[in-house]
């Protein structure tokens, strides 16, 4: 524990805004791409930064539990995405169709335009929304980075019915929640509670994700 | 030691936890969490208030407070009829789960979101109960579709709206906190007020939050979908009355007469005119359930003893509906392939099934002589005389998902008969009989629709019950 906090300590110039922009960073990842294993990767990074701001306003300890279930998160949507992927290639198969090869390369989201398009009016929105309605309690460039990941879970939610892809709104969504929670309520309860509360989510959208699969396959 | 009310929490999560282990054999793990949610819901409804209980030699006041990670949990005499009213209602879906139940999560899953709920109405500060709720919706999801089958847009409507209640509910507290130290400030109060609105308007599916009503009932379990309908709902409903309890300022605010009644009748409007629409059995009962809990908003917004005890009423008396119509829907899903769209004509192959589905849909919609009429009656009759508008309107929504009931028992019921081409022979091969229900299945749909008859003849016991609970909640 102590050398992780003593690894916290040394990058903690980053806990500012260049985790701001970490954050949009793993965003556009989510909002634009459309490959499982980039999703995770966003949302590993989300969790890493969101962490490195919440050691401005909690204790770091607590931060470091934060990173663990968010990397806990992210490792369980990596496997999702994995044994859907598998799961969708051998329904191909059986069908004796040619097995399409999983692009290897980054694979951007169909109309994606219209998701940077999204990804722009996330940034302006809560640019605008910060302006407008900065949040309590917290220094300016965490507080941007709360209403960065409130509204850009929401958009995530709204883009997709899968739960795959709202799921990842809905954990967006609760991070940019807890990092601004954990300023205002310090008890640990609460911060557990809310860890609890957002791996069982992750837990739940990866369930949901695997049964709507399943749907597809029937209709196939 | 000190256990106070803490064994109403463990119990059912124990329990849950040996049903789950036990799931190699079917039946148990149904049968063992509605024995263990009857026994601890009679014992709150039966036992005398402040009585000691001796268990392996020692003493158990169950109304003792006892500090649990720090925070008090106390069990007043209104939570032990609201705890007493989720056990039982979780009881009768366990039970009917034995043999009606598809999917083997909800019994284990279930009864740990019993224990769960106990906690949301027990523990104190509020902020506990809203996190501890938000753990058994997230719970509640895993059993509401089958492994590997069917879609699962309900599922994911319900966790993302409960997801977007919570922030709501937890940033209210931190604003009243700071009111208390400031009480100049009255913005701080405004916008808490805001807050918890909004929150208990996703998680009751006020209109225009609704989506995840029908969609639940749309593509979920059926007897999970009541378990939706019915326990979660009666656990936020309860919830509610305790924020109203505890803030009395939230009933005294300005809009609370205005905007409350007039949520719950667009509610009921929206759901009474969605619901005289076909769109399956299972979206029917949400736009039912829509009906319901617009009524007993209006009832609530009253402010009343009586109102409050119509509204709680509602409540009860869902239970009744709803169960009996899943357990008549789960058995001929069953028989039509498992999916949630029921094919034509399948009312005949399982007729006790078909009526246990028309008297619960009944009963769902408040038609006499089900237990649900009772607790509309008293609604719609009291508004009747003192606005004659607003109950002439409320009692017209009612009538539309009995159209709709109506239409989708037609379906059931249809007989098909393929119209042979010219020049094709008739097909006079007999098609296989289907098999005859079987007699427990009979044996329990009967004892349910007894009960639900029997309470819309004799509803005075409910009613009561009803009446006695609100009044430690009136203001």
């Amino acid at each position: 524990m102590t050398t992780l906090l003593a690894v916290i300590d040394r990058i903690s110039f980053l806990a500012a805004w260049p985790s701001v922009v970490g954050l949009c960073v793993a965003l556009s990842l989510l909002l634009v791409a459309w490959q499982w294993q980039v999703h995770a990767l966003g949302v590993g990074l989300l969790y890493f930064f969101v962490a490195l701001l919440q050691t401005r306003v909690i204790r770091p300890e607590v931060a470091l539990v934060n990173l663990l279930i968010g990397l806990m998160i992210a490792f369980t949507l990596y496997l999702t995405g994995r044994y859907l992927t598998a799961r969708q290639q051998a329904a191909e198969r059986t069908e004796e169709e040619p097995v399409r090869r999983a692009p290897t390369r980054f694979a951007l989201a169909a109309g994606m335009p219209l998701r940077a398009l999204i990804l722009l009016a996330v940034l302006i929105a809560a640019v605008a929304g910060y302006q407008r309605f900065p949040l309590p309690q917290v220094p300016t460039d965490v507080g941007l980075a709360c209403e960065l990941l409130a509204i850009g879970g929401l958009f995530l939610m709204g883009l997709s019915e899968e739960p795959f892809h709202a799921g990842l709104g809905l954990l967006t969504f609760l991070a940019g929640f807890g990092l601004f929670f954990g300023a205002l309520e310090s008890s640990l309860v609460v911060v557990g509670l809310l860890g609890t509360i957002s791996f069982l989510v992750a837990l739940a959208v990866t369930f949901l994700a695997v049964t709507h699969v399943s749907q597809w396959e029937e209709e196939r | 030691m000190t256990v106070g009310p803490l064994p109403l929490l463990v119990l059912p999560m124990v329990a849950g936890a040996a049903a789950y282990f036990l799931r190699r054999w079917r039946n148990l793990p149904p049968l063992l969490t509605a024995g263990v949610a009857a026994v601890l819901g009679v014992l709150l409804l039966a036992l005398p208030f402040g009585q000691p209980l001796r268990i392996g030699g020692q003493e158990v006041v169950l109304e003792q407070p006892v500090s649990l990670l720090g925070r008090a949990l106390t069990l007043g005499v209104s939570d032990r009829l609201a705890l007493g009213f989720l056990f039982l209602a979780g009881a009768a879906l366990f039970l009917l789960a034995w043999r009606f139940g598809r999917g083997d999560l909800f019994a284990p899953l279930g009864s740990g979101v019993l224990g769960l709920l106990g906690g949301v109405l027990l523990i104190r500060p509020l902020i506990y109960s809203a996190l501890l709720f938000q753990i058994a919706a997230t719970l509640v999801v895993f059993s509401l579709h089958a492994e590997e089958e069917g879609p699962a847009h309900g599922g994911l409507r319900y966790l993302t709206f409960c997801t977007l209640a919570l922030p709501g509910l937890l940033v209210s507290h931190w604003l009243l906190g700071l009111y208390t130290l400031s009480p100049d400030q009255q913005s701080l109060l405004q916008v808490a007020t805001g807050l918890i609105a909004f929150s208990f308007a996703l998680l009751l599916g006020l209109f225009p939050f609704h989506a995840w009503v029908p969609a639940v009932g749309g593509d979920g379990l059926p007897l999970v979908t009541a378990f939706v309908y019915t326990v979660m709902s009666g656990g936020v409903w309860f919830l509610m009355l305790g924020y109203l309890q505890t803030y009395p300022w939230l009933v005294q605010s300005a809009y609370w007469g205005r905007v409350v009644p007039a949520l719950g009748l667009v509610t009921a409007v929206v759901g009474g005119v969605l619901g005289t629409t076909r769109r399956g059995p299972g979206v029917w009962a949400g736009y039912a359930v829509m009906v319901d809990t617009g009524l007993a908003l209006v009832a609530l917004a009253q402010g009343t003893q009586s109102g409050i005890g119509v509204a709680l009423n509602l409540l009860f008396v869902r239970v009744m509906g709803a169960a009996l119509m899943a357990a008549g829907l789960s058995s001929l899903q069953m028989r039509s392939g498992g999916v949630p769209a029921l094919p034509d004509g399948v009312g005949w192959q399982a007729p006790w099934s078909t009526l246990a589905v028309v008297i619960g849909g009944l009963s769902l919609a408040g038609f006499p002589p089900t237990a649900g009429f009772a607790g509309r009656w008293a609604l719609l009759s009291g508004l009747l005389s003192t606005d004659p508008a607003t109950g002439c309107l409320l009692l017209l929504v009612s009538v539309g998902p009995l159209v709709g009931l109506v239409q989708i028992v037609g379906g059931l019921l249809r007989r098909h008969r393929p119209i042979p081409r010219v020049g094709e022979r008739e097909d006079t091969e007999k098609t296989e009989e289907p098999a005859p229900e079987p007699i427990l299945n009979v044996a329990l749909l009967l004892l349910f629709i007894a009960a639900t008859v029997l309470l819309g003849l004799f509803p005075q016991a409910l009613a009561t019950a009803a009446y006695r609970l609100a009044g430690f909640f009136a203001w």
